[in-house]
């Protein structure tokens, strides 16, 4: 990775060796558990080499940038909502191989290929990119705040998770 | 059961952009459909809230448009309160929106425009994407990303916060803009300046002369034209009237709290989404020989309704823009070259403003009380007039919420351009995945904002194009999803 010049000013989620990004939407329900994950690890200190990002609904411009950019994490953590069908609320990792890539145009950033860039940040930029989701336990028809009790629960377990594994020694000192 | 995995979205609010191609006998187009879907519950989620909480939650609805849906809020509250912000808290308003205009500009020309331009329609997905463009040109790639970054740090000191703001509020902004913090952006801003300038340029003299055939005839329809001028006719992004030029170029102008009178929505039994239609043209008809009430938002329609720019480097765009294809110009894919000639304005602006004494005054709001009242607040969101109408009980609770997005006023001018788009490229039956690429460069024009709440971790999936035959049976699937 190229060290930063002296006069160039990069974002975080550039320029840190531990980019944490959490995806949703705080209104949809349990869409909002990676936001609120997000709330939970900020709450405490977060180590000099790492970031938090609540990315909210916006995370592709985020992931836009990395792409871009000459530098970039090591290694990108991205905590998000899924309806896998499994239990609610339970917690786990999806192996980046095992999304597909598929073949779409972005009309624009809303639906730009999420998982296209991830697989570019590892495949091209070196960037190691794991993925973290909670099963939802449904999702509202229309807007709400309201997140299901499985979920909520999950909130604190995976903020835990997280920091165990990944906030308490630098991504620099890890072997790839 | 499949290896792949497919991670089903979490949001309710489907991201599709359904095509659906009816042919006739012969093989030809016979009628097209384009449906997106809207969001849906927002009216609901509001009602009862304070209506002073909207500013901050309307940031979720979208996650590329945050600070447009923040400020529309806010002037809406003013509205609603009844107040004017001070100066300072205008104009700090005005700051922000120029700001995130930038950003928002050089990201969909380099991210979504770039590629079609430079990698050509009939290319590849493969190479036909962003990355191909910045493998061969990586100085090209730490620029863009150098631009957006300052556009990000001077929104982080203007509102301390750039993915969901907080700091526009009823009756101003919250936060006061010390000297010390405008002389760090000035050379920010002139930065991003001399970016907008090399954009435009490089777009000039690279890009657009090779597709001067594509601009001509792709999606091309003939419609009106909405966007906000200032009283002399200058083009506005935060403030200003409505002005609503018809294809011949005359014009009808209003305030925002005035849009029901001149605009009226029109529902097709096929589509959520709304049709919205200038209400005294006639008859809604997307007809493309006879089209009535069709008007189009969005960075062309504001080039085109702007009698001029209100900057200098800008307004010497703009001339030549307008030298070339007059006014109004109708070619879709003019709308890459109009949100160049914005982001040139946008820059200057910024630094305009931030050379302005008045910027960093300490009276940034008045104090506001509630009350049962009707508020409209309208800015220019990149991708079209944003609409934000509020009513409240005494107690200052909502009791009513209606939203008319940049995306829906291109509703109708959407399906226009895709039935010309197939029109024009299916005779006799005959179509392959390059009638999809070439149906997808017409709709990306517009660069619509398809479904603002879904995000989907898989990036599933834009565009599914249904051909179906005379009898309606459908005959072949067109997707670019899995």
């Amino acid at each position: 990775m190229r060290e930063a010049r002296p006069d160039e000013i990069l974002p975080d989620h550039c320029a840190k060796d531990l980019v944490v990004l959490c995806c949703g939407n705080m209104l949809f329900g349990d869409d909002g558990f990676g936001p609120a994950v997000a709330a939970r690890l900020n709450a405490e200190p977060i180590p000099e080499w790492a970031a938090v990002i609540d990315a909210g609904t916006g995370v592709r411009e985020l992931l836009f940038d990395m792409v871009l950019s000459e530098r970039r994490p090591r290694l990108v953590v991205v905590v998000d909502a899924v309806d896998l069908g499994r239990q609610p609320g339970s917690v786990f990792e999806i192996p980046l191989e095992r999304i597909p890539r598929l073949e779409v145009s972005e009309f624009s950033v809303h639906q730009a290929p999420t998982s296209n860039l991830l697989k570019e940040l590892e495949d091209q930029g070196g960037v190691r990119v794991v993925v973290i989701v909670c099963q939802v336990a449904g999702m509202p028809e229309e807007m709400t705040e309201a997140m299901s009790p499985a979920v909520r629960d999950a909130i604190g377990r995976a903020a835990k998770t997280i920091a165990d594994r990944f906030l308490r020694e630098p991504a620099s000192a890890r072997s790839p | 059961m499949s290896k792949t995995i497919t991670i089903a979205p979490v949001s309710r609010i489907e991201g599709h952009a359904k095509v659906t191609i009816q042919l006739d006998d012969a093989g030809n187009v016979a009628d097209t459909q384009v449906n997106v879907v809207e969001l849906r519950g927002f009216e609901k989620f509001c009602v009862g809230r304070p209506v002073e909480e909207l500013p901050r939650i309307v940031t979720s609805i979208c996650g590329v448009c945050p600070w447009h849906h923040h400020l529309a809020s806010a002037k809406a509250n003013d509205a609603v309160f009844g107040v004017t912000p001070p100066p300072t808290g205008t104009k700090l308003r005005d700051l922000s929106q120029s700001i995130a205009y930038c950003s928002d500009k050089i990201l969909h020309f380099f991210f979504l425009a770039g590629p079609d331009l430079v990698m050509g329609p009939d290319a590849d997905y493969s190479v036909r994407n962003i990355l191909g463009v910045i493998g061969a040109d990586p100085e090209l790639g730490r620029k863009v990303v150098r631009a957006r970054h300052l556009g990000t740090q001077m929104l982080g000191i203007v509102s301390g916060k750039s993915i969901h703001p907080v700091t526009a509020v009823p009756g101003g902004f919250s936060k006061p803009l010390t000297e010390a913090e405008r002389a760090k952006m000035l050379p920010m801003a002139e930065e991003v300046l001399e970016f907008a300038r090399f954009a435009i340029a490089f777009a000039k003299e690279t890009l657009f002369p090779k597709y001067v055939d594509e601009i001509e005839t792709l999606g091309v329809i003939e419609t009106g034209f909405l966007g906000t001028v200032t009283a002399n006719g200058t083009l506005n992004v935060y403030d200003g009237v409505l002005r609503l030029m018809k294809a011949d170029g005359s014009y009808e102008e209003f305030s925002a709290s005035q849009y029901a009178d001149f605009i009226a929505e029109h529902i097709e039994p096929w589509s959520y989404l709304k049709f919205p239609y200038a209400k005294k043209w006639g008859p809604f008809s997307m007809d493309l020989d006879s089209p009535s009430g069709i008007y189009r938002t969005n960075a062309l329609a504001r080039i085109n309704v702007a009698d001029r720019m209100a900057t200098p480097l800008a307004q010497a765009e703009f001339e030549e823009f307008r030298d070339r294809y007059g006014r109004p110009a109708q070619q879709t894919l003019l709308y890459n070259y109009a949100r160049l000639v914005e982001l040139v304005y946008n820059a200057e602006h910024v630094i305009e403003l931030l050379r302005d004494p008045e910027i960093t005054g300490r009276e940034t709001r008045v104090p506001v009380t509630p009350r049962a009242a009707r508020g409209i607040g309208c800015v220019e969101a990149p991708r079209g007039t944003l609409i934000h109408e509020y009513e409240t009980d005494d107690d200052g609770l909502v009791t009513n919420v209606n939203l008319i997005v940049g995306t829906t006023h291109n509703n109708a001018p959407i399906n226009m351009s895709v039935r010309q788009a197939a029109t024009s490229l299916i005779h006799e039956g005959s179509y392959d995945q390059g009638t999809l690429n070439r149906i997808e460069m017409a709709i990306r024009a517009y660069d619509p904002c398809l479904s603002c709440a879904t995000h989907k971790l898989d990036g599933t999936l834009p565009v599914r194009v249904d051909i179906l035959d005379s009898a309606g049976e459908r005959v072949a699937r067109l997707t670019n999803t899995a």
